[in-house]
Parts: structure tokens; sequence; C-alpha cells
């Protein structure tokens, strides 16, 4: 009996899937395709070890079986999606090649040259994470690890490099977003793919971002270290009430820099893959609003697999009206669904939340958790622990 | 010591745009001391650079010379209203001005108190590049900011900033005083409440400018005469809100001539849960009869004779502006503590009034009708309130010592429980705990048809917490719980009740239902834009809590929710 497989390695805080489809080509032959979905995690702390590279790397290896990839999704420009095969070809000497790649549409390079809305969102978020940089710099016991990982995760040097690498994996390269068109895109013949996000114009995942006045000045020329300005309260204004007010100023470099991890997030690419009567949803790190955005042209319909989105945030798990459509509490076809999430927790806080998961998710489907043994804070190791590299198989037979 | 400021009237484009003089003067005298800044005992501007942090030089006092009594502050041009000393000074002179507004004995007869322990309201002028301006009880401040007008983006010098727009800085003071009366408003979660600190800012605005002699005489020049139509009182924030959608046909941020209310299907009905539309309902409302008072001082002046009407309505628009300002301030410190809805305040204005001006029913009656219109109240029965009666054991308290003591004022609550509406306990249940808040001694200037009357009084206000159920889905708790309470206004003289008004809806099951409702719908929207946010999900990567966040707790079952009002201000702007 023909098997789908779905192979959930563990990279620790990152993404890695693979996808193996015996797709039936024209003649009726049974092809054996795989797709390989991201390979990156954090960089940065227990969450980011590189060691866990070499096992997936090879295993990959060994189930491609010396044939490239079918098709490659890098689903959004984060290191914990994008990292793990440049570090694999320079630093391991692994290539992965591919014959279709995906990657998500602002990641093309003359992108933002055709979306001035998108510039002009990518342009601030830019100058607000170079301000955010140069803060952290004039004030470095201000970071903390999260702040090292969120800074480190939307460095836009260090991405670009790794997307750079991405874009010349395949043959043939797509950039993809809801609506447009995959024709030629993919070597497969029976399996049916819908994109339900990323929108073309990514400039609706970007939020307002808050006002901050972090008080550092720097001389580029020299390039000495920024140094924060400490302002002096004046004659007849309580110095307590006065640095309270300057210090309140500063802090909405925290929500900005979540704002902008935010809007790369929700530039994921989410697909469905259709295999005899499975489907199985890939969602990338989408969050809140690309959710919405997903609902408004109703593209979420029942699905039998879901790679929960962005580690099991509590923003990356639509809330129960959304989840209804995709992964109604009754099964309308009677078929298991399962549901997947990778992790490292302490990596960035609140994530996952397993309290929503086990509100919202638990009642719905076989819910399976990555991630590795002996990791303190998670609730519920009964829904699986994978060594280091290892991997999760999700079977859907034919 | 007298200090004379220059303000401005309007804001800079506008007033380029009507020909109107862009300033003009105001005294203040009842200040302890001035600094440089301009810094006083109550208001501070703190004029910070916003791209090093720096704080800016302050602008110079200038003590009145010998033998005068005169003095000023060192503005060297007081034509360039975009210099940095004519900026300083013109937020400091338009928040202390709201403020006397607010203060004066025809209106609350009292000295404004801060909702934070701190005496000095600090103002930013130039807090940065934004499109927003805000009051922020935790940092004590007004934080006005600036941008670059969309309509010529590329010249950096047409800045648009809203520490010069009056109505602007005259709305974020009036958030910071009525903090300070009702400040369970900052942590309410019904978007009445809510609205109604908006509301209540944007006829802050309104007020101030009526306060302008300039610009009632130009004003009504130009509309010969009448308020009825959109004038430069009934746009807020004209000059802002321009530019930030230029292609408006009047162009404000708000237009307090509106026929916005809540009747489901009508064309201009409003979304019940966003608090910014939602105000429009209530300013709509109250602009309306004061448009009213207007017409009818103007009759009164005119003697009946239609071509005397154009020269007596500068007169009838200041002494209704007066009217009116007593009319809707007032009722603020008879508001009842915690969750209020539009008909409690609505309830305030009626009781205030009443008691004040028991023989004079005309606005009254003109505020019922117009709550009733808007669907804001059912029926005028709903707006009905007794005042002025007697109640036996206020003839023996000591209000003095009711005011001064704790320990009295608790004790008087608690022998008077069923009185104040507070909940009794029962066999199994103990009392219902409660909270007395400061009491307030005030003496108020009363117009009656005999002249000036003084009177002084005792306001009382306790409150307490009921539970309701909170319906967000399964990721948020189940209870939640609404603050209530009661406001007794006592006559000092006579220990008579002027007023007894309580948001405890219980006996107005209609209402609660609404409000529930309302409160439900509005924390769900907020839930689900990310805004509301439950435990450590407020925090952020720096560890301290997140600026554009709701921040709820839940303990025991019960979600708490605190500083949505700020939210308001911070993240929806103005």
């Amino acid at each position: 009996m023909d098997t789908l497989r779905v192979r959930v390695y563990n990279v620790r805080f990152g993404d890695a899937i693979l996808v193996s489809v015996p797709d039936r080509n024209a003649s009726g032959e049974i092809e054996n395709r795989h797709i390989l979905i991201d390979v990156g995690n954090i960089l940065i702390g227990e969450g980011g070890a590189n060691a866990v590279f070499r096992p997936v790397i090879e295993n990959i290896l060994e189930v491609l079986n010396d044939h490239p990839l079918d098709l490659y999704v890098m689903t959004h420009e984060h290191l914990d999606h994008v990292q793990g095969l440049l570090y694999a070809s320079e630093e391991l000497g692994f290539e992965i090649k591919a014959r279709y790649a995906w990657l998500t549409a602002s990641a093309a390079e003359e992108y933002y040259e055709k979306h001035p809305e998108a510039k002009k969102c990518l342009d601030e978020a830019r100058k607000i994470y170079g301000a955010i940089e140069c803060f952290l710099k004039a004030v470095p016991e201000s970071q903390t690890p999260w702040i090292q990982t969120m800074m480190l995760n939307n460095d836009p040097q260090s991405t670009n490099d790794c997307v750079k690498h991405l874009r010349n994996i395949a043959d043939k390269t797509t950039y993809v977003y809801r609506g447009c068109n995959l024709t030629d895109c993919h070597p497969f013949y029976e399996t049916r793919f819908k994109i339900w996000a990323p929108e073309e114009d990514t400039s609706v995942y970007y939020g307002r971002f808050q006002p901050m006045t972090l008080g550092v000045t720097s001389d580029q020329q020299s390039r000495s270290k920024p140094i924060l300005t400490v302002p002096k309260p004046p004659p007849g204004v309580d110095a307590g009430d006065f640095y309270n007010l300057v210090t309140m100023r500063r802090q909405g470099y925290s929500d900005n820099l979540l704002a902008i991890d935010r809007a790369a997030n929700n530039t994921s690419v989410v697909f469905s893959l259709e295999w005899r009567g499975w489907k199985l949803l890939f969602a990338g790190d989408a969050e809140r609003r690309s959710w919405k955005v997903m609902n408004k042209y109703d593209m979420l319909k029942p699905v039998h697999f879901l790679k929960v989105s962005h580690h099991g945030s509590q923003t990356g798990m639509p809330d129960s009206g959304l989840l209804e459509k995709f992964l109604p509490e009754t099964s309308p076809d009677n078929r298991p669904r399962s549901a997947v999430v990778c992790f490292y927790p302490g990596s960035y806080r609140n994530v996952p939340d397993e309290e929503v998961l086990e509100k919202e998710l638990f009642p719905r489907c076989n819910v399976r958790y990555v991630v590795s043994p002996g990791c303190d804070d998670v609730k519920h190791v009964e829904k699986g622990t994978i060594p280091d590299g290892g991997h999760q198989d999700f079977e859907f037979q034919a | 010591m007298k200090v004379r400021v220059p303000l401005m009237i309007q804001d800079p484009l506008m007033a380029k745009y009507k020909e109107i003089e862009p300033t003009e003067g105001f005294d203040i005298v009842e200040e302890d001391f001035f600094l440089d800044g301009p810094v006083t005992r109550r208001v501070a501007v703190l004029d910070f650079d916003s791209e090093t942090g720096d704080l800016l030089p302050g602008v110079h006092f200038l003590p009145p010379p010998p033998g005068r009594k005169l003095g000023k502050y060192d503005i060297k041009d007081d034509t360039d209203v975009r210099s940095q000393d004519f900026i300083q000074v013109n937020v400091f002179a338009t928040a202390l001005k709201t403020m006397y507004m607010f203060e004066k004995e025809d209106t609350l007869g009292r000295t404004l108190s801060w909702a934070f322990d701190s005496p000095q309201l600090l103002i930013v002028p130039r807090a940065g590049q934004w499109i927003n301006a805000y009051y922020e009880r935790d940092s004590h401040s007004l934080q006005l900011f600036y941008f670059n007008d969309p309509r010529y983006p590329d010249d950096p010098d047409r800045k648009i900033f809203t520490c010069l727009s009056r109505d602007i800085i005259a709305h974020e003071t009036g958030h910071a005083i009525l903090d300070g009366i009702a400040p369970d408003l900052y942590d309410a979660i019904t978007p009445q409440s809510l609205a109604l600190h908006e509301a209540i800012a944007d006829l802050t605005a309104l007020l101030m400018a009526f306060q302008s002699h300039t610009l009632r005489r130009v004003v009504l020049g130009h509309t010969n005469g009448s308020i009825k139509n959109s004038t430069a009182f009934s746009l807020v924030a004209e000059e802002f809100g321009k530019a930030c959608d230029p292609d408006t046909i009047v162009g404000s941020l708000r237009n307090l001539k509106n026929k916005k209310n809540l009747i489901p299907g009508d064309p201009h009905c409003v979304t019940r849960n966003e608090p910014h539309e939602l105000s429009e309902v209530l300013s709509g409302t109250l602009y309306t009869v004061m448009v009213k008072i207007h017409e009818k001082l103007k009759e009164k002046y005119a003697g009946g004779d239609p071509n005397k009407k154009f020269s007596v309505s500068g007169k009838a628009l200041a002494v209704g502006a007066n009217r009116f300002k007593c009319i809707i301030f007032r009722a603020l410190d008879y508001l009842p503590p915690g969750e209020v809805s539009f008909a409690d305040y609505g309830r305030a204005i009626i009781a205030a009034d009443q008691a004040s001006y028991p023989d004079d029913e005309q606005e009254r009656k003109w505020i019922q009708e117009e709550f009733v219109k808007r669907n804001m109240v059912l029926n005028k029965e709903a707006l009905e309130v007794k005042t002025n009666f007697e109640y036996l054991p206020l003839t023996t308290v000591d209000l003095q010592m009711l005011v001064n003591s704790d320990w009295a004022a608790y004790e008087f609550a608690n022998k008077n429980r069923e009185f104040l509406c507070i909940p009794q306990g029962s066999e199994d249940q103990p009392d219902v705990p409660f909270k007395v808040r400061p009491r307030l001694d005030v003496t108020k200037l009363y117009y009656h048809r005999d002249g000036k009357h003084k009177v002084r009084e005792c306001l009382f206000k306790v409150s307490w917490d009921q539970v309701e159920l909170n319906q967000m889905g399964p990721r948020y708790p189940d209870q939640r719980p609404i603050t209530v309470g009661t406001t007794l206004a006592i006559d000092w003289d006579t220990k008579k009740v002027r007023a007894l008004l309580t948001s405890d809806h219980s006996k107005r099951p209609e209402e609660l239902h609404e409000q529930q409702k309302d409160r439900d719908q509005m924390l769900c929207r907020l839930a689900d834009e990310g805004v509301l946010r439950l435990g450590n999900h407020v925090f952020g990567p720096d560890n301290k809590p997140l600026r554009s966040v709701i921040s709820a707790e839940s303990t025991h079952g019960l979600m708490r929710v605190h500083g949505a009002a700020r939210m308001l201000h911070i993240t929806r702007g103005l």
C-alpha cells in the first residue's frame, strides 16, 4: 500500500521537514518524490546547536539516494528556517540540490522594486532594527537572551547570505504567494498543492511601530561605540519622575523588535498538499495577521495534518473560530488527524504556549511534539521527545 | 504675580487658511512658582531632542521687573510659532488654561489632582516622529508627536506638530484631568466607559475653542452668528485631520456636529465596541444640546428681533458655553465609580444640573431627548434621577469628619450599605468588601435667577467588585470582576442628598446585559488583534511589559484587565 510520509526532524528551535510522496505519473507508475521544507535553527543558545545538522542532512541525503530533491520550500526569511543548508554546504561539505524550489515571494531579489508599499514597510523596519542594534551596542547590559535571539534571527545581513544560497539551490526557483501560478513549478503529477499564504504584497503584514526615543548618539565616521544620552532633570522637576519618563520613552523598542519578527513570520509560505484524500497543511511561522488574511480569502479548509505554526506560540495558533474552519472539532470525513509542534524550550519566551495548545489543539487532533528529551519546562512530555537530529514520522496510507 | 503667555488660537495651517491671527494672550495667576522650561508646581515642559534623547534648554522665565507684577517667558519672536521657545510656552499655556477651565468656581470649584502620585504633569512637546499624541498615567505625561505632512512627503520642513494644535493639547490634557476625576475609567473594559474618556477629551477641546474671544468673533462672523453647521468649533484637530486624510471634504480628526447613533440599521449607527467611534455618539449628542442652548440664548438676548440675532450671537455663545461647561464637567464629579455607561453619565448630567437648577428644565429635556433619539437609552425615564431629598441618617453625620477620616467614611458606608447599593452578605456569604474613595469638599458657584450662589458639597464615593461571565473562549478565564460603585453628593449646609447615583446595573437588567455584551465583544476583538494579552505574554524580550498591549491577569479563575484606556491612547492614537 502506498504511504505518504512526513518526517519532522529535531533541529532544536527551528524547522526541517521532509515529505516523501508516492506520486503516480501519467502512465500510472509510482515515483517517490521528496519535498524538503526549510532546515534551520536559531543559531544562538541551546536551541541553536549546530551539531544537530549533520545527522539531519545525512538522513535527508540517505533518503534522496543520490537524487536531487523534487521540491525545496523556504517558508520565510528567518534564520531558524533558512540557515541549515548553507551551514551544511559551508561547514559540513554537504550539498543538497533540488529540481524545483519555492521561496516566499518577498525573497525575490527584485521583489521590493516591484512592491513600493512593502519596501516602505521594510525600510522602516530596517531603520528601527538599526536603531535598536545601535542602542544595544551602547547599553549591552540591556540585552537578554531573548533579545539576542531575536536580533540574530532578524539580522538582515546573515539572512541575506542564507537566502542567496537557497535562491540557487534548484534548477527552477519560483517565488510563491497566494494566487500565483504553480504550473510547471513542481514535478508532481497526482499531488495537488495550494498556496494559502503569503499575500503577494507583504505590506499587509506590517503593523504600526511604536515610537521609541532610544537616546543614542553614534559617530559613524569615527566608528566609536555609540553613547547613551543621559539627560538631567531641570530644576523644579522630580528626578524620579523625570527618569521614569526617560526610561518609558525608550521601551517601545521591545514592541518593535517583536513587530519586526512578526512581520517576517507572516510572510511564511503556508501551503496545503492534497494526496489521495489526505490534506496536509504546512504553516511555516504564520502568525495571527496571516491567518486572518487567509480567512479573509476563504483559504481555510479542513485538513488532516498540521505543521503547527511558529513553534506552537500563542500568536501562531489561530483562535478557535479560525481553527474550527480547517481543524474542526469533529473530523468531516472521519479520517484521523494529527499535528506536530517543533520547539526547544527557553529559546523564545512563551513558545510554545502549552496552555493554548492544550485548550485549542489537543481536543481536535493527535498532537505530537518534536522536542529534545530532558528539556525542562515541557508540561506535556507524553506528546513525545525526539533525540537531537532524530525525527518523528507521520504516515498517511492511500 | 501674574505671567502673560501667548498660545495658539487654533493651529498653524488653519489659522493661515482662515485668516485668524495665530496666537492670543493668556494670564496665569494661580501658580506657586515659575521656572525655566516652563516649569511650575503642576506642569513641567520637557522638550527632548527626539534624535539624541537630550533635554533641550527650556525657555527662560523673566520675573517681573522691580515694582511690577507681570512676568513673562523669554520668547524671542512670538510670531514664529515653530520656534523652540514658542512651542514650549504654547503647550504649557494651553495645558494650564485647560486646567483652569475645569477648576473655576462655576465649574468643579476645586483644585484638580492627577491620577498619579505626583503633583506635576510632564509635557513632552516634540516626543518624536509619529502620527499621534497621548496621555499616559504611568509616565505622568502628555506626549505630543510630529510627522511629515503626507501631502508633501518630500518636504521635511512641512512638519505637522501636534504640540501646535490647541485642540490636541486640550484633548490630551482633558484625558489627564478626567483620569484624576474618574480614575476607574483607565482600567475600564466597558466600551462606553472608554468612549466617555474620548468624548470628554473632545468636548474639552471644544470648550477651549469657545474660550477664545478671537475665534468666537471670527467663526460667528463667517456663519452669520450660528454654530449649527460644522465650524472650527465642531471640527476637532483640523490641521491634523486634513493632513492624515487630505481627501475629506471637511477635514478634521472628528466632527462633533454629527448624527452618529446606536440605532441598529441606521446609516449613522456606529460600532458598539470601538470606543473612538462610540465617543462621537456622546460628543455629537452634547454638541447638539450646545447648539440648542446657543439658539435659545440668541433668541432671549435678541428679544424677538431677528435682526439682532447676529449681534447677540457672541454673548450668547460665551454665556451658553459656560452653561454647557457646567453641565458636562460638573457631571463628572457626580459620576459613580467603576464601569459606567453613557446612561450613567447622562444620569450624572441630569442630577448635577437638576440639583443646581431645579426650576430650569429646558436643557435637561434636550439632553434626555437627544439620548433617546440616538438610542443611548431606551426612554427618558432611564435618565430620571431623584435629587435634593432627605436621608435621615445624614442629618447626624459630621461631614467634615466624613471627609477627613477614612475610619468615619468606612463606618458610614458600612452602616448604610442598602442606601449606597452595596450588596449585603447573607447567612453563608460574607458581606461584599468595598472601597471608599477620597472624599471631596467642593464649593461651586451657581447662577440662579436671583443672582450668584455658592453651594458647598461633600462628594462621597464607594466602589466594590461584581463578578460576571467572561465569554471570550477557551483561552481565557471564565469570569471577570467588574468594578461598580455609588456616588453620594451631600449639600453641606442642609445635609440633603443632592444626588445618589450608582453604576451597579443589577436593577437595570437591560443596561447590564447590553454592557456585558459590549464588554465581551470588545475584549474578543482586542484579543483577536493581539492587543489584549494574558499573563506573562505581556512581557517583551527585554523582560519588561510591552507598551502596545493591554495586560490581563488570571487569578482564581478571574480575568482582571489593566490599562485598557492607556492602550486606547497609545496604540489607537488621538
